[in-house]
């Protein structure tokens, strides 16, 4: 089916197009949501969320960009808002602001339990520190690196997700490579 | 503590290691999931004027009615004019007892 006819199908509340609509997008919107919550209960009830926030707001959406891309920017913006939520219960949230940006891996309080299928048992430890030293860049350079390299997205496609252009999707990513660099190094210079 | 290359070699590691991650297959009962909350979602925003039965309607109907037939009736009964004379009279607000400066 075409997109535009989709689009009028789901306005109209038609439950079959949304049933094929979950069939289509469920894999890829797990996918991102996994990427940033490696933690598969709750990417799936995130991946819940995606959903009816699309069936729910439907209505609103005025065919700027591609479907797709509207699904996958609701996506990222429900697993960031997720991340947020538990990470301001996790730390003390009133100190951070006054003594500026802790910019060193949380070891202990990292926002979720790691539940990751995906992780291959001799890379575990690597891809928690990696996991966690991503939860500590600033948001903007964790989505586009999280888009980027877990998720598998091309620069063309995180722009269109994030309203950004390309050359900035790609001075982000610069920077937060640059970042985990740092902080990778940090961590583990204090390794014994 | 490690050495610079040891440290350049496990950084190099961490950062390559996230091409290792394999692809999750999502749950096979997700996609139940999702509709059965759906439809729990859309019958709870029925359930909001479920109580309001066709029988509620039309009493209330009824009762919307009656309120406005009293409602005219007292507005275009004698005594309302009556009451308003009076207060006319009251207070000199008549063309008859009107006076200015100018005249």
């Amino acid at each position: 089916m075409e997109e535009k006819k989709i689009i009028e199908q789901l306005k109209e509340r038609n439950t079959a197009v949304f049933s094929q609509l979950i069939d289509d997008y469920q894999q890829k919107v797990f996918g991102t949501c996994i990427s940033f919550v490696p933690n598969k209960e709750d990417a799936e009830d995130l991946v819940q969320e995606v959903f009816l926030e699309v069936y729910n707001s439907i209505s609103k959406f005025k065919g700027n960009s591609k479907l797709s891309t509207w699904i996958y920017k609701i996506t990222t913006n429900k697993c960031l808002e997720f991340i947020r939520k538990k990470n301001t219960k996790k730390r003390t949230g009133f100190l951070k602001p006054l003594f500026g940006e802790d910019f060193s891996i949380d070891k202990t309080n990292y926002f979720t339990e790691f539940n990751h299928p995906g992780f291959l048992l001799e890379n575990k430890e690597l891809n928690e520190t990696l996991f966690k030293a991503i939860n500590s860049l600033p948001e903007s350079q964790a989505s586009v690196f999280t888009l980027h390299k877990i998720d598998g997205k091309s620069y063309q496609e995180i722009a269109d997700i994030t309203d950004k252009s390309v050359s900035s999707v790609e001075s982000l990513m610069f920077r937060a490579k640059k970042n985990l660099q740092q902080l990778l190094y940090g961590y583990y210079k204090n390794e014994i | 503590m490690m050495k610079d290359t040891e440290l350049n070699k496990k950084i190099k590691a961490t950062l390559n290691v996230a091409d290792t991650i394999q692809e999750v297959k999502v749950s096979p009962f997700l996609k139940d999931r999702i509709l059965n909350n759906l439809n729990t979602e859309i019958d709870e925003s029925q359930n909001v004027w479920a109580w309001f039965t066709p029988k509620f309607q039309l009493a209330t109907l009824i009762v919307v009615i009656l309120l406005n037939v009293y409602a005219y009736k007292v507005l275009t009964s004698d005594n309302y004019n009556t009451t308003v004379e009076e207060f006319v009279d009251t207070y000199d607000f008549g063309d008859e007892t009107y006076t200015s400066i100018f005249n």
